[in-house]
């Protein structure tokens, strides 16, 4: 859905501030997230 | 086709693990906080998918990130889910200065800023030749009479990386001065782009060109055209270049040059922070 309108997901995912901050469920989800998607234009 | 759609939905509320059953029926609301570029995408496709899993409607107050972040700063906005066009400006709402109303940002897409224009430009040749390859999109930029639009960079993200195509393009190109010919001074409010009233104009050729993010010429249906990855501010690569350019704003609030990337937050002050945190999952990407 993002793609089509321009947006291109990260590789990796880091949340940045306090990440002790975050929801837990978020921070699970970054650790795991080497995303599928290709990181170029 | 209903079958399906079910089958979809059940799906996307396992994925999310919490949110379902009872407050599916609730009639609860969740208030999204977000970019206008974001407005569609997130109103249209995702919204709707979410409130299919979870019974959740959405409340959005869409406006410039930058003002968003100073009205939540000033606790005056008090979204579940915040979600700025650029990373940076999560800034604004974080720390003791600002309130501590976020203390965590998490980026999520990134994006990249082009020339939007429309079919019917005095300057169509001029155009095409620059997608061609055969004339530079600067010197396009700098033809007498041209009408260029950018957004207003005091509040918008876009308004400071229009700024940046410029004061990079006069470094890069080695071509002095090229920022104040093409824009003048960096609030000069003769350029800024009004959405109700300019989209039209650009269509018409009234507007020839409109500096912004990709996002809008794609939502829009409109032609645009594309800039060097130098310019652009698309590649996390080139951060240490993009960062040379810098814009502040007539409230003291500095922006540095960063590659560009919306980015995420769920508000300490959020009503409804389950929600929240499901509805930020929701925005990452589904894991097999």
């Amino acid at each position: 859905m993002f793609e089509r309108v321009g947006f291109y997901r990260f590789k990796e995912l880091h949340i940045a501030g306090d990440e002790s901050a975050a929801p837990q469920s978020i921070r699970a989800l970054v650790k795991g997230s080497v995303c599928l998607e290709a990181d170029g234009k | 086709m209903r079958l399906r759609l079910s089958s979809v939905c059940v799906i996307i509320a396992g994925w999310l693990g919490v949110l379902g059953g009872s407050q599916a029926q609730d009639g609860k609301v969740l208030h999204v906080a977000l970019a206008g570029t974001m407005e569609q995408v997130i109103s249209r496709e995702i919204g709707p998918a979410f409130t299919a899993a979870t019974g959740y409607t959405f409340d959005i107050t869409r406006q410039s990130s930058v003002l968003l972040a100073n009205r939540i700063a000033s606790g005056e906005l008090k979204p579940d889910v915040y979600i700025s066009s650029d990373a940076n400006v999560m800034e604004l709402v974080m720390g003791p200065v600002n309130n501590d109303r976020a203390r965590w940002y998490l980026p999520i897409l990134r994006s990249r800023t082009v020339i939007m224009h429309g079919t019917q430009s005095r300057f169509n040749n001029d155009i095409e030749a620059v997608r061609a390859g055969k004339l530079p999109w600067y010197e396009l930029m700098q033809r007498p009479g041209l009408v260029l639009k950018r957004p207003n960079p005091t509040v918008d993200s876009g308004g400071y990386r229009a700024i940046f195509v410029f004061d990079l393009a006069e470094r890069f190109y080695k071509l002095p001065e090229l920022k104040q010919r093409v824009l003048g001074d960096d609030n000069n409010e003769s350029q800024y782009f009004d959405r109700a009233k300019d989209f039209p104009l650009i269509p018409n050729g009234s507007i020839d060109v409109f500096v912004t993010y990709i996002t809008n010429p794609l939502v829009e249906g409109m032609p645009f055209v594309d800039l060097p990855e130098e310019i652009d501010q698309s590649n996390p690569s080139m951060q240490d270049w993009y960062a040379t350019a810098s814009y502040t704003n007539p409230h003291g609030q500095t922006f540095r040059g960063t590659y560009a990337a919306y980015a995420v937050t769920v508000p300490v002050a959020a009503a409804n922070p389950a929600a929240a945190e499901a509805f930020v999952r929701f925005l990452l990407p589904r894991r097999e």
